[in-house]
């Protein structure tokens, strides 16, 4: 390397900030006195005073929140699945942390046996687990919890006992607006996490039946995560029709915009369209981001019914 | 009063997603803009953003303070970025500066406040697109290097913490970068 080259590494680092004050003046001090030094300063001068000139640009709002909507979308969806592991995985690991323990247990009964004799066997009782030391009065039974679905795990003839499983359920009920905290939560819970598609679709329908403008974000966040991403394709197309109970705003448009450019449906690609056109009735005027998505659907949708419906509103036809 | 990281970072680490999420929006937007300037593309900026979000989710329970929180999530977005694999290689990059004709993302990215004249405004439009472009050229630890450096003025010790390679190695990347983007952009620079 010479000494200019080793100059050029530090003109670099001196534009961007990098050289100590030292180090700085000597570097120009070598700058004044050296040709080519000095062209190579003017140079990389040059050279940041085009990078300074781009446009300072800041993230929209609208973009900022759609990338953490989506991003919290993503983890609900990345928890549930693990919920899902978790949920096989674990009985398989609790059975075989059993086994281990009744193997090891009639190991050591063996050996105690064999050392105490008769009284020291007469005197061990099965293990029986933490279980033992639980309420005689489960909190199942207690509470008037309903037991349905009681089947025979095992029928042991060494004093073990029955083991017997069973589900314990209880209905729970509160009361309130669409404002209510509780209630909220509850519609928020099963419409993101409910792994049964009809009991989605009821909260969803809950919201819907209210027949009301709501401005509840939490509750249009979650039925725009529903309209986007939802897999069943009833649970999006109820969730869609239920945003029109919203004020329409940038994340309502985006969402029918997502709609329109993503859904793999075209029923729900014309609901979005239909959406778009309701909005425009009560005075939301299409602008580019509407225009752009219907120039590129009209030419690349592959359902010839919804370019048509595009068309027909590029075209001015298509009234509601 | 604006409560502090640390106190965020406790209640997180007590399970209180609202603080999480609170923490994590304090910083986020350069990890968006960076995610943006990397991949020049809306959707793949996204999908980094996702997996950012969920991977700092995911390992909390192991941060342990000993760097700012900021900085942590740096590091997981300079990782995330450079492992990143465009999930359609064939997507078209989109331009950051738009126009209606553009086709792509149905929101805009960016406000723009732009104080010059309508020449000097296309001007930088053309210099901010010729960017872009050169940028999406270099090999990726260079593109981010340069992005850090750049972009969000980190200093090269901390580029090298977050990269997880040494100083000097930094500085190389830097020179690489720079000498390259200088020959890509010459035609520009010589119009200045």
């Amino acid at each position: 390397m010479t000494q200019h080259d080793q100059y050029k590494e530090l003109i670099t680092l001196f534009h961007f900030g990098e050289l100590s004050e030292k180090d700085s003046k000597a570097l120009l001090r070598h700058v004044e006195e050296c040709a080519f030094c000095k062209e190579e300063f003017e140079e990389a001068g040059k050279f940041k005073q085009l990078l300074s000139l781009e446009k300072t640009e800041e993230l929209s709002e609208d973009f900022i929140k759609d990338v953490r909507l989506e991003a919290r979308a993503a983890l609900r969806y990345e928890k549930r699945g693990t919920n899902f592991i978790r949920q096989f995985i674990e009985p398989l690991m609790n059975y075989f942390r059993l086994n281990y323990r009744i193997i090891f247990g009639g190991a050591t009964l063996l050996v105690v046996g064999f050392i105490g004799g008769y009284f020291m066997f007469s005197s061990t009782k099965p293990d029986k687990g933490p279980q033992d030391s639980l309420n005689p009065l489960p909190f199942f039974i207690s509470n008037n919890f309903g037991l349905s679905n009681v089947r025979l795990i095992s029928n042991s003839n060494n004093g073990e006992g029955l083991e017997i499983a069973f589900t314990a359920t209880k209905e729970f009920t509160i009361k309130g607006g669409l404002d209510d905290e509780y209630v909220q939560k509850i519609l928020l819970y099963s419409i993101l996490n409910s792994d049964n598609p009809g009991v989605r679709l009821n909260s969803i329908n809950v919201i819907n039946e209210q027949k009301k403008q709501t401005a509840d974000t939490d509750l249009r966040d979650a039925l725009i995560i529903a309209a986007k991403f939802d897999k069943n394709t009833g649970v999006r197309r109820e969730a869609i029709k239920t945003l029109k109970n919203f004020p329409f705003d940038n994340q309502i448009k985006n969402a029918v915009l997502y709609v329109l450019s993503n859904d793999e449906n075209s029923s729900l690609r014309i609901e979005a369209i239909n959406f778009l056109m309701e909005a425009k009735k009560n005075g939301f005027n299409f602008d580019n981001d509407v225009y752009s998505v219907f120039k590129q659907k009209v030419q690349s949708d592959d359902n010839d019914y919804v370019k048509f419906q595009i068309k027909s509103v590029l075209d001015g036809k298509k009234e509601l | 009063m604006t409560v502090s990281d640390s106190e965020l970072i406790r209640e997180a680490k007590a399970g209180n997603m609202s603080a999480f999420r609170e923490l994590v929006y304090r910083y986020d937007r350069k990890v968006i803009a960076t995610a943006m300037r990397y991949t020049c593309n809306s959707d793949d900026a996204k999908d980094i953003y996702q997996e950012v979000f969920i991977r700092v989710y995911k390992s909390f329970g192991k941060f342990e303070e000993r760097s700012g929180f900021s900085t942590w999530l740096f590091r997981i977005t300079t990782n995330v970025c450079l492992t990143y694999v465009s999930r359609n290689k064939n997507r078209r990059s989109v331009p950051i500066e738009r126009n209606d004709d553009d086709e792509g993302t149905s929101m805009p990215m960016y406000n723009i406040h732009d104080p010059h004249t309508p020449e000097s405004s296309a001007f930088a439009g053309e210099i901010g697109r010729q960017i872009s472009q050169s940028l999406a050229k270099l090999t990726p630890k260079l593109r981010m290097v340069f992005i850090l450096k750049h972009y969000e003025g980190y200093k090269l010790r901390e580029i090298a913490d977050m990269m997880n390679c040494k100083e000097g190695t930094v500085k190389k990347y830097l020179f690489e970068a720079v000498a390259k983007l200088r020959s890509d952009l010459r035609p520009l620079m010589s119009e200045l």
